[in-house]
């Protein structure tokens, strides 16, 4: 364990954020592919675990 | 877009919270529609939620105590205890209560009345949905897209592509361009959901 804190670069970390957005809004594409394509008993069961988790 | 959607699905429990309030509004004949999270959240968005978010209409006080008597053999209200307090302090001022399950905190239901022109709109233009054969009402599609963009943290953005996305061959467009239109958020659509 060190002491030092780390270099924080915040454009380096805005990039990331705005990075790490994109790729949630492309999963949502892809969800909604999946939600289209699956019965409602399918993915309202999966919904179910992850909401009553 | 055809007003009333049927929907058949397995409940979770942010469902069956919903439900149960809503039956209560159903039974006393109080119009009402759920806005915000919980829209995305019905069709399967992958995400829960501490509140659903509900705009009802404005009644005197007798009804309220009606509504307030009922709501509390299974819901209580966790921001005050007392009806007319309830009444004077939050709903007739617009301000929103906050309801539970009795002896419980979260999930919980947030009820106002309108305040503006869109919630006035929203609850006047609700959405009729059977869920397992209950009923409940919701806001319109193309204006919870575009107000969730006016909104605009990264939830809200998420919320709008995922309706936009699900619903994108039922949207009445020239119905959503207006509401893009009147809440400035053109650029938002252009960036986040086309």
């Amino acid at each position: 364990m060190t002491n030092k804190f780390p270099v924080v670069n915040l454009k380096q970390l805005d990039k990331e954020k705005e990075k790490n957005f994109e790729q949630r809004l492309k999963f949502i594409d892809k969800y909604v592919e999946y939600i289209k394509k699956t019965s409602n008993q399918k993915w309202s069961k999966e919904q179910k675990k992850l909401i009553n988790f | 877009m055809n007003n009333k959607i049927i929907l058949e699905k397995e409940l979770n429990d942010l469902d069956l919270f919903t439900l149960d309030f809503v039956n209560i509004l159903n039974k006393l004949a109080i119009k009402y529609v759920i806005v915000s999270g919980y829209v995305a959240i019905l069709f399967g968005r992958s995400r829960g939620s501490e509140d659903v978010d509900l705009i009802i209409e404005n009644m005197d006080y007798s009804k309220f105590s009606e509504f307030w008597t009922e709501l509390h053999t299974k819901f209580e209200c966790i921001l005050v205890d007392d009806p007319k307090m309830a009444y004077d302090d939050y709903f007739k001022s617009k301000d929103r209560l906050r309801f539970a399950k009795i002896d419980t905190f979260i999930p919980n239901m947030e009820i106002k009345t309108p305040a503006t022109d869109i919630e006035n709109w929203v609850l006047a233009n609700s959405i009729e949905v059977n869920l397992n054969k209950n009923k409940l009402f919701i806001s319109s599609f193309e204006l919870q897209i575009a107000y969730k963009l006016y909104l605009g943290s990264e939830k809200d953005i998420e919320d709008a592509r995922y309706l936009y996305k699900l619903f994108e061959d039922r949207l009445d467009q020239n119905k959503l361009s207006e509401f893009i239109n009147l809440l400035e958020v053109k650029n938002k659509l252009e960036r986040y959901l086309l």
